[in-house]
């Protein structure tokens, strides 16, 4: 008994190793492998690494020096770079296309309002669909906040040109009550940074994508009667799936592995708790194995299979919060986002980075995490064993 | 027969096959239909953000009085506020989810106003709802602003020799400047931009299938029989290229009718929308002509075309704005037929422009046909020709 066990289990690990070969040789896989995390992780490092400013697109429709002086304020904003625009139908592709954080747009008839004493309010135009929208938000509705309060004051003290250049110097050093955020379920409050969310939704995203894409290439390999040859052998059909099963998960640990250490080592970017980190990819990675199984087991041919893994990719990182955080969708689609496993995954990212949490914290996540990889990774063997026996 | 003609029955025959396929129907419209539609749902409801925000007055100054009830009126279109007794029930609760963020005004805030060392206001943030917490923090700024607005003024005041401000001057302070938030596109559904975005993105992930298919044909001896007859290999090319051409027409048109007719999506001047979408067709027909020329088997045609789908997709806007990309990148990005593709569509849906605004981009992408056009016309009948 203890042999043929150990014998089965030296079967899986050549099994496994054999499909990892050929995936290693196979150039294909070797772009989704190696040359593509390396290659998203380096466009994203570089988008999001440095604490480069938000630019704002700004519109000054009044052009006074009240108009000027609050486009003023926002440049020295340190965490807003200002780019002049000339008109909404220019400025709106860019704040689409996120080639500016937001748009802020100051009405003619500001500096007159202002001057008046009557309120007036300018436009902050962002693109919800950004990862970017409230930190950008944030930083432009404090930069106009400051002009006003200054505004405000010189009209409470008198309001003359004196009470005006006066309260302008002093709001410079007169210390003000501010506001201090306080995470109540531990670690430090942070502010909302779009790197925080994009490392983890990028890592959740493509090691789902890639391992569906290797996942695909089981169904060539059924066709070309590889699989077939196995069974051929005097191994067991459970030990030739579990074979091909590892191969695969190792594969999808690697990519994972990849994006980490790339992602850390170029770019700083901090996973959280190291041993919650390696459990979501851990989980992660198998619940991707078994749902690429499943579509090589189950297509018929290997073009319906890769035109399967994409949209079902994207679409469920788009149900997942991988492309928005999923707070920002309403209740429904949020309830919807949580039957996918990305959501939980990108949960379980959001208590390890923002949180600081550890393992204790995110242990339902883990456990749904591991549900899924648990239910699907039976559905893929039995579908497999019943393509490879039927 | 006429090679005109032979062009003609190959493109209509080709045609006939790919509308036969699952998974042409997949590619072309189920998937960047069914992805459109999840965006739509998603932002596209004309639903607001929503949360309950508790207000803790731990305080209970007329000053902090002030505040709760400053928080309270504060202009947050789909915020909600709450009375809560005390910072911890308001933890609870927050961690119960029945509310997203809360504002404690802390002990002693109202006497350490009139102070040199003023207190912040304390935000409860939850990194379940980080977006709640950065409301919350936006709304007590605003708040605190005022307070600071006051405390600014009897500083200015005092310094300039005017009359400090009276209690009930200071309560009655307003901001003069607000910020009211609007998206990009007015009452437009964001699949005016997602729905050409995921459309073209499909046409590029299968490039690859030109390249296979002619590299299949080769190997099962059908371009041989093909050539047999009077067929020259520029009418296959031809054929291949049109049928390319007209399903990815096909598929943007369809995806264009749907998101506009059942999302409601305005994509923008119609005469643009038809030259982006032809331009855009004829680069994807290229590209797949490209593809197929160089490379040698399936298996590398399936590699080279994914590659470059992805890398086009990367970098041009498919899954990261182009905006977002450091300047070098994001120049790289218009260099991509999908770039361009994405930044006319954008210009069209949501910045008005009209056909004449959008003619360079249209001639950029005719410039990706025009050049990997020729490369795939001189390159393909040699590789078709050898066995």
């Amino acid at each position: 008994m203890r042999r043929s066990f150990l014998g089965s289990l030296g079967a899986v690990l050549t099994i496994a190793g054999v499909q990892l070969r050929r995936v290693v040789r196979d150039r294909t896989a070797l772009v989704f492998t190696l040359v593509l995390p390396l290659a998203i992780i380096l466009v994203v490092g570089s988008a999001f690494g440095g604490d480069q400013a938000f630019k704002v697109g700004v519109i000054d429709r009044d052009g006074t020096a009240a108009s000027r002086a609050l486009v003023a304020a926002l440049d020295r904003n340190g965490a807003l770079k200002v780019e002049h625009y000339g008109s909404l139908n220019s400025l709106r592709p860019d704040v689409r296309l996120n080639s500016v954080a937001a748009g802020v747009i100051i009405p003619a008839g500001y500096g007159a309002d202002l001057a008046r004493g009557d309120r007036t309010s300018v436009t902050l135009m962002a693109d919800p669909t950004s990862g970017a929208s409230a930190a950008v938000q944030a930083a432009v509705r404090g930069s106009v906040s400051d002009q006003a309060v200054v505004l405000a004051a010189a009209r409470a003290s008198g309001g003359r040109d004196e009470a005006a250049s006066t309260a302008a110097r002093l709001a410079r050093t007169l210390p003000q009550p501010g506001v201090r955020a306080v995470a109540v379920n531990g670690g430090d409050a942070t502010d909302l940074g779009v790197f925080d969310f994009t490392a983890p939704a990028n890592l959740t995203l493509f090691v789902f994508v890639n391992t569906l894409v290797v996942g695909t290439f089981l169904a060539s390999e059924r066709r070309q009667g590889i699989i077939r040859r196995m069974l051929a052998t005097p191994h067991g059909t459970g030990t030739i799936v579990a074979g091909v099963g590892l191969g695969r998960y190792v594969f999808a640990l690697a990519q994972a592995a990849v994006i980490v250490v790339a992602g850390s080592v170029l770019f700083g970017v901090s996973w959280g708790n190291p041993l919650g980190a390696a459990l979501v990819v851990l989980l992660f990675a198998a619940v991707a194995t078994a749902v690429g199984l499943l579509v090589g087991a189950m297509a018929t041919d290997p073009d319906q299979a890769s035109t399967i893994v994409t949209p079902v990719a994207i679409g469920l990182a788009m149900l997942g919060g991988c492309m928005w955080p999923l707070e920002v969708v309403p209740p429904f689609m949020r309830a919807i986002g949580h039957l996918t496993p990305h959501a939980w995954a990108m949960d379980a990212w959001g208590d390890l980075i923002f949180g600081g949490d550890g393992v204790v914290q995110i242990l339902p996540q883990l456990a749904v995490l591991a549900g899924f990889a648990a239910a699907l990774g039976l559905l893929a063997a039995w579908r497999l064993r019943k393509a490879l026996t039927s | 027969m006429r090679q005109s003609e032979a062009t003609r029955i190959i493109a209509r025959n080709d045609m006939r096959l790919k509308m036969r396929t699952r998974s042409f129907y997949i590619r072309a419209f189920v998937a960047p239909i069914l992805l459109a539609t999840i965006i739509s749902f998603a932002f596209g409801g004309g639903e607001d953000f929503t949360a309950t925000i508790g207000v803790v007055d731990a305080d209970g100054s007329p000053v902090s009085a002030a505040v709760a009830h400053g928080l309270a009126r504060a202009d947050a279109g789909g915020l909600t506020f709450q009375t809560v007794r005390s910072a911890r029930t308001a933890r609870a609760r927050m961690i119960d989810g029945n509310l997203g963020a809360a504002v404690v005004v802390p002990a002693g805030y109202g006497a350490a106003l009139a102070g040199d060392r003023p207190r912040d206001l304390d935000v409860l943030t939850d990194d379940d709802a980080p977006v709640a917490g950065e409301v919350a923090k936006a709304v007590a700024r605003e708040v605190t602003a005022r307070a600071a607005a006051g405390r600014l003024a009897v500083a200015t005041a005092t310094a300039t020799g005017a009359r400090p401000p009276s209690e009930a001057e200071l309560a009655r302070i307003d901001l003069p400047i607000t910020v009211s938030a609007t998206g990009t596109g007015g009452d437009a559904s964001p699949a005016a931009y997602f729905g050409p975005a995921m459309g073209l993105l499909f046409l590029l992930l299968s490039l690859g299938v030109v390249a296979r298919d002619l590299q299949a044909e080769k190997r099962t001896g059908l371009l041989d029989r093909v050539r047999s007859g009077p067929v020259g290999p520029w009418a296959i090319i031809a054929g291949r290229g049109l049928s390319t051409v007209a399903a990815s027409v096909l598929s943007l048109v369809v995806i264009w009718a749907f998101t506009s007719v059942v999302l409601g999506a305005d994509w923008g001047d119609p005469a643009g929308v038809v030259a982006v979408i032809l331009a855009a067709s004829l680069a994807v027909a290229g590209i797949a002509g490209f593809v197929a020329a160089v490379a040698r088997t399936e298996q590398s045609a399936e590699t080279l075309a994914l590659v470059a789908g992805f890398v086009s997709a990367l970098l041009g806007g498919a899954f990261i704005p182009l905006g977002q990309l450091p300047p070098l990148l994001g120049a790289l990005g218009l260099l991509t037929p999908l770039g361009q593709a994405l930044r006319a569509f954008a210009l069209l849906s949501a910045g008005d422009a009209t056909l004449v605004d959008v003619l360079p981009w249209v001639a950029a992408l005719l410039a990706w046909a025009v050049a990997t056009g020729v490369v795939a016309a001189r390159l393909l009948p040699v590789r078709l020709g050898s066995r």
